[in-house]
């Protein structure tokens, strides 16, 4: 089992140099100097640009600066540590460290995917095996038809929809933000009233795809011969579901949490700007309207670190699951 | 189920669910023996199932008026859609301007029609794009396998760890967008899925008896992908493509709605209706009806997956 | 008695009426009361030749003074704001929500007046300037207390200027410093300051909060990278920093020590959103006390107030202008605007103008005027703008009037006559495709513009509109486009027109930044439609360095450049927009003025 997910970890490496090799020429790729943009101003002096530029590594060539971003200036010319030393550099703009800004961020773009994870998982999944029973009913028919109009609707659409109905017309829940303002210790039913709509929104279109996925399975696994059995040795209908066709049709859901945790992270980006909540994805768009590379870079990196993690946590839920999967 | 091992990569193409993941590790290769039987079959099941024959007849009515948007203009509306009338923003749906005017005073129904153009467009040509560079790299990976093999998967997994609409999004923001650098953007950022699907394919086809039979007869490594192994996988690609074409839709007005979409004055659904979303409370039908047509047009492409999935799925009958 | 008494009450109701008319947001009129009291009065009264006392009991009614109710303590003034403010050093910010934020933390030497934008005192009490106009001695107020109880002194002001001219430090606002040659302080609460040059905007450069000096090393090796830029521990103004949530919000407290006094409230809190649809429900659902609204909401205000929402909107005009800018060198060809003598690439005093290559469309005047001809202003402004702007005429804001020329006219609207202007220069559709030429070179050009500012996005759209008709015949091309690559494309001098706006540009006229041909410079300068005119560029310098700053005088050159440059038309003026500030009303004691709202913070409370 270690031996296995070891494996997967070292497998991750040449990954993540990957990621950090396309995010870096992306960056170069892009036309337009972030220096110019960054001193858009008339008050800065051609002798501030050249300073800065310097000061940024940037007038190096273009090899010289992805090995300076990943390794460290040696030389020490520019203050830059390196990302294998934890160093993602400095913000352009507010001139702290990057790493320092992600780190401030993930806990609410976390804390978000989480409930919206859980709120596709707890409704999604038995309203997938309902339909799967019920199949061809009413309501089979009505569960899979409104799973898929919810994840029709644009989100940013959705969003301000349930923000004209629950937040100005009927005032139940606060337009957008994390947590109540100027409250020492928000209360659990407080941060639950602030996350209710962008979790709704980002979790629907999981909702809909697990279910969807959990009917398919069930149908599938509901006429497989343990399944035979255990209604044969006289379990009752119910204890046959729960025991034996939802288990099984659990085990290729597994699959899927790590592209659900991809996708969350990049549905965050829309849900965060229309919440106004606080986390990675609106860092990463803000930054990157504003071309502060370093932190853009830095969060294409951070927000695959959590994918590969989604995927390596995938797998080992998987292996756990599966009651027909052994490892040696 | 096979090994964990093969089945268990993830794959991932556009911000939400990609219908790509779901038939990653489900599909055999079933039906390969007898393909005539097994289309019309497909094609009784489809014929009872009215949900799936509403929603095709609701896209293809849209898609007509797409097809028809300059026609319908001219001579049915008597409009042009970039006429901008400063006298007449904002107004409601009246006898010239059948579903109002917007902010600059321009025909909403035109602009929707000519929108549909570029939105569908965009959504078929990029998931054409992506499935085409998916099949072409999915093919190649599994049939040659060894080292091309390895640079593809590293490539494949490099890039689908990377969430999506991140890439999406910088890209949008750093180079500017076109419709048609829109397509390719949304074809690079979307074969992967497709990718995987053929390659598993290719990989549990290519030592069965016919395919070593082919070679044995001299075929070449090129027709033998084309006789035997694309027909295989023309069916999940299908039900992949007609979703992917939806998510392509909302991508496109998700990205809209961050300012990083085809800029006016070329109109889409999703930037006509990120625009007036400010707008709301000044003309609520500037609003609603490109909503309501993005919405409807998804749900049809996503019923039309579901139906096709049940129909071409044999375990599901 | 009686009399006074109705007196009072007549005058007390009228103010109250009055009061309420003009300002219902004022809650607590003060109405003289009136008790009635039974009082027991002795009298003595002569019966019968003898003096009596009696005892009286008679009501009677007094007025009492009015006891003011006490304002309520307490409460969090919660604004709402577009962007996160990150920078807390008010001498490295340079971001709005940022300053916005820093304004309420620093005391700066010198301040603007919240009602005419003229430069009065803050930390200085007042100040000398000498004869020839290059010493100013600032004398400070001594009452000032930094948040820990150390005095705000002559050093701290040297401090921060002498940090801001440091090479350790990298900051937008060296500019500030260019023409200061030193500073000395005299004692502690006299600063002396000698300039290099007359320069009469100096004033304007001091407003910057100030740092205080105890707080960072000496020698500003840690101004950069204080922890201080993020969580200001020592402070001096209306309130003191207490918490920053990235991207959430940042909290402030009241400052007990503030030279006026400690503020009512307990707090303030800038909120941050992110998606303008969203503010504005927040600020309808009543979760907003002060806000600024975009153009487009401002009927939706109007009408939430109309039908009883608890708000209130105050409009003023922004310091700025949009425009439409025309390149006028040629933009496959960008040059400096000077001839470089010692080829060292930057502008030096004694390099002349060097003539640009032309622009193939805009060099001619002709094209320039029949475009500024062509623009419906008024339904552009009405329609696109919500009505929440006046006409611009030329580059002197109509808010410094004592250097605007009300009686200039800008540009009528007149399409024929845009179209004689055009025909007359030679540019006539002789091939029949709709598109006038002149020599073989099509009416044609690219509109840039920045996309996600729908207002600019909506004129462009207008003006390609327009001037595509058959009567006017030129061709467009759109490029809307994301603002750094606007920004790029504008200091590059690659494009060939623009539509863009100025912001910020304060209550002086002085703005040869955009004018003068040393400003003129492919990739920093801001002159990027390669203006030239010798004699504004005379009038220009005359009018920043004229000895004694009168504004008399600096009038006078500063109407005669407006005028040339409508004349020259670089830009097509279009708007100065209206700006406004949106409050809830149980916000009281606010009272926004045209350059400030918080100037009298300390005197907002909340209702309960």
């Amino acid at each position: 089992m270690i031996a296995y997910l070891i494996r997967r970890l070292l497998q991750a490496i040449p990954t993540l140099i990957g990621i950090t090799v396309i995010s870096f020429a992306i960056m170069q790729l892009a036309p337009g100097d972030p220096i110019q943009l960054l001193t858009f101003n008339p008050d800065m002096t051609e002798a501030s640009r050249t300073k800065l530029r310097q000061q940024l590594c940037l007038d190096r060539p273009m090899p010289e600066q992805y090995l300076i971003w990943v390794l460290g200036d040696f030389r020490g010319e520019c203050a830059m540590r390196g990302l294998i030393r934890g160093d993602f550099g400095t913000s352009f703009y507010d001139k702290r460290p990057v790493l320092e800004m992600i780190a401030e961020r993930i806990p609410a773009t976390l804390e978000l995917s989480a409930v919206a994870l859980a709120f596709g998982l707890l409704i999604g999944l038995p309203l997938g095996v309902s339909s799967a029973i019920r199949r061809g009913t009413w309501f089979d028919n009505a569960s899979r038809f409104s799973a898929v109009v919810f994840d029709a609707i644009p989100s940013f659409w959705f969003g301000l929809i349930l923000i004209l109905i629950f937040s100005t017309r009927l005032g139940w829940l606060p337009v957008g933000g994390r947590a109540p303002l100027n409250v020492a210790d928000p209360s659990l039913l407080d941060r639950l009233r602030h996350l209710a709509m962008p979790a709704l929104v980002l979790g629907v279109g999981w909702l809909a795809l697990f279910s969807r996925y959990m009917r398919a399975e069930t149908l599938e696994v509901i006429g497989q011969d343990y399944v035979r059995t255990a209604r044969a040795k006289g379990l009752t209908e119910w204890q046959v579901h729960v025991w034996y066709t939802a288990r099984n049709a659990l085990v290729p859901i597994a699959t899927l949490l790590g592209p659900a945790i991809a996708g969350l992270i990049s549905g965050a980006v829309v849900i965060e700007r229309i919440f106004s909540w606080p986390g990675l994805g609106r860092l990463t768009f803000d930054a990157v309207v504003q071309r502060d590379y370093p932190i853009v870079m830095a969060s294409v990196i951070v927000g695959s670190v959590l994918v590969i993690a989604g995927n390596l946590l995938s797998d080992f839920l998987y292996v756990i699951i599966d009651p027909r999967v052994r490892l040696e | 189920m096979a090994s964990p091992e093969a089945e268990v990569e993830p794959t991932i193409t556009l911000p939400r669910s990609s219908a790509a993941e779901e038939y990653t590790d489900r599909w055999g290769s079933i039906y390969a023996a007898e393909p005539e039987s097994f289309w019309w079959s497909a094609l009784r099941q489809l014929r009872r199932d009215k949900l799936t024959l509403l929603a095709f007849a609701v896209l293809g009515l849209i898609a007509l008026m797409a097809i028809f948007a300059g026609v319908i203009s001219e001579h049915i509306l008597g409009v042009n859609p970039n006429a901008t009338e400063l006298l007449a923003t904002f107004e409601g749906p009246s006898r010239e301007h059948w579903l109002g005017t917007d902010q600059i005073g321009r025909d909403q129904l035109s602009r929707l029609l000519y929108g549909a153009r570029i939105s569908l467009s965009i959504g078929v040509l990029g998931t054409a794009v992506a499935i085409s560079l998916g099949v072409l790299i999915g093919i190649s990976a599994g049939y040659f396998g060894g080292r091309v093999d390895d640079a593809i998967m590293w490539f494949i997994n490099t890039v689908s760890s990377i969430p999506t609409f991140f890439l999406l999004l910088i890209v949008a923001a750093l180079f500017r967008l076109s419709p048609a650098s829109l397509v390719l953007l949304f074809g690079l950022l979307g074969w992967i899925g497709a990718a995987r699907i053929v390659r598993g394919q290719v990989f549990s086809i290519k030592e069965r008896e016919y395919v070593l039979a082919a070679r044995a007869m001299g075929s070449t490594d090129f027709r033998i992908m084309l006789r035997h192994i694309l027909p295989n996988v023309v069916s999940i690609l299908i039900i992949v493509t007609v979703r992917d074409i939806g998510i392509l839709i909302l991508s496109e007005s998700a990205l809209s709605f961050l300012g990083l979409g085809v800029q006016p004055p070329t109109a889409t659904w999703g930037s006509m209706l990120s625009k007036s979303q400010q707008y709301f409370r000044l003309g609520p039908h500037l609003v609603i009806f490109p909503g309501l047509l993005i919405t409807f047009t998804v749900l049809s492409l996503y019923l039309i997956g579901d139906g096709l999935r049940d129909a071409l799925d044999p375990r599901l009958r | 008695m009686k009399n006074k008494w109705l007196t009072w009450l007549v005058i007390s109701l009228v103010l109250a009426l009055a009061l309420v008319a003009c300002q219902p947001e004022v809650q607590q009129v003060e109405v003289t009361r009136l008790v009635q009291e039974t009082v027991v009065e002795q009298v003595t009264r002569i019966v019968e030749g003898e003096e009596v006392v009696v005892e009286v009991t008679r009501v009677i009614e007094r007025e009492v003074e009015p006891t003011a109710a006490p304002i309520p303590q307490g409460g969090f003034i919660i604004e709402s704001s577009f962007a996160d403010a990150s920078q807390l050093n008010p001498i490295l910010s340079a971001d709005s929500a940022s300053s916005d934020v820093n304004s309420k933390l620093y005391l700066g030497l010198v301040t603007i007046d919240e009602v005419t934008g003229e430069i009065i005192g803050e930390i200085a009490d007042r100040w000398d300037v000498s004869d020839d106009g290059l010493i100013y001695t600032f004398y400070l107020r001594d009452d000032l207390l930094w948040s820990d109880g150390e005095p705000l002194t002559a050093e701290d002001v040297k401090f921060t200027y002498d940090a801001i001219a440091s090479d350790l430090v990298e900051t937008p606002r060296k500019s500030n410093i260019e023409l200061v040659e030193s500073m000395e302080v005299v004692d502690d609460y006299t600063l002396q300051v000698n300039f290099t040059d007359v320069d009469c905007t100096a004033l304007n450069n001091f407003t910057l909060g100030v740092l205080p000096a105890h707080a960072f090393a000496e020698d500003f090796s840690d101004i950069m990278d204080s922890p201080e830029n993020t969580a200001p521990s020592v402070t001096s103004g209306q309130f003191v920093f207490s918490e920053h949530q990235a991207d959430s919000f940042v909290t402030l407290l009241s400052n007990p020590d503030y030279y006026k006094g400690a503020p009512n409230v307990e707090g303030w809190t800038y909120r941050i959103f992110a998606d303008q649809s969203a503010e504005l429900e927040a600020v309808l659902a009543g979760e907003i006390d002060v806000t600024g609204v975009g153009p487009q909401y401002v009927s939706v205000i109007e009408s939430a107030i109309a039908s009883g929402d608890p708000l209130e909107m105050k409009k003023f005009f922004d310091d700025g202008y949009t425009y439409i800018g025309f390149n006028m060198a040629n933009p496959q060809n960008p040059q400096p605007g000077w001839e470089d003598l010692d080829e060292d690439g930057e502008f030096d005093p004694d390099e002349p103008p060097l003539e640009q290559e032309p622009h193939p469309v805009f060099s001619d005047p002709a094209v320039r005027k029949a475009i500024s001809h062509a623009i419906d202003y008024t339904n552009i402004i009405n329609r696109v703008v919500f009505g929440e702007g006046v006409q611009a005429v030329s580059n002197v804001l109509p808010a410094v009037e004592w250097a605007y020329d009300e009686t200039l006219q800008p540009y009528p609207f007149d399409t024929a006559l845009a179209a004689e202007l055009l025909t007359e220069a030679g540019w006539e559709d002789t091939n029949g495709d709709g598109v006038r030429e002149k020599d073989g070179q099509q009416l044609s050009f690219t509109l840039m513009t920045n996309a996600g500012n729908e207002v600019r996005e909506n004129i462009a759209q207008i003006v390609k509109d327009t001037l595509e008709s058959e009567e006017l015949g030129f061709a467009v091309d759109l490029e809307i486009i994301e603002f750094g690559t606007v920004v790029e494309n504008l200091l590059g001098q690659t494009y060939d027109a623009v539509i863009i706006g100025w912001i910020g540009l304060g209550s002086d006229p002085e703005d040869s930044n955009f004018w003068a041909y040393r400003n003129d410079s492919p990739g920093g300068g801001f002159n990027f439609v390669s203006y030239y005119n010798e004699e504004v560029e005379e009038k220009l310098n005359q009018a920043r360095s004229l000895p004694g700053c009168d504004t008399g005088e600096r009038g006078e050159l500063y109407r005669d450049i407006q005028a040339q440059i409508l004349e020259d038309a670089p830009y097509t003026f279009l708007y100065v927009p209206l700006g406004n500030v949106v409050w809830n009303t149980r916000l009281q004691g606010i009272d926004p003025q045209p350059w400030l709202t918080y100037y009298n913070v300390e005197e907002w409370y909340i209702t309960p």
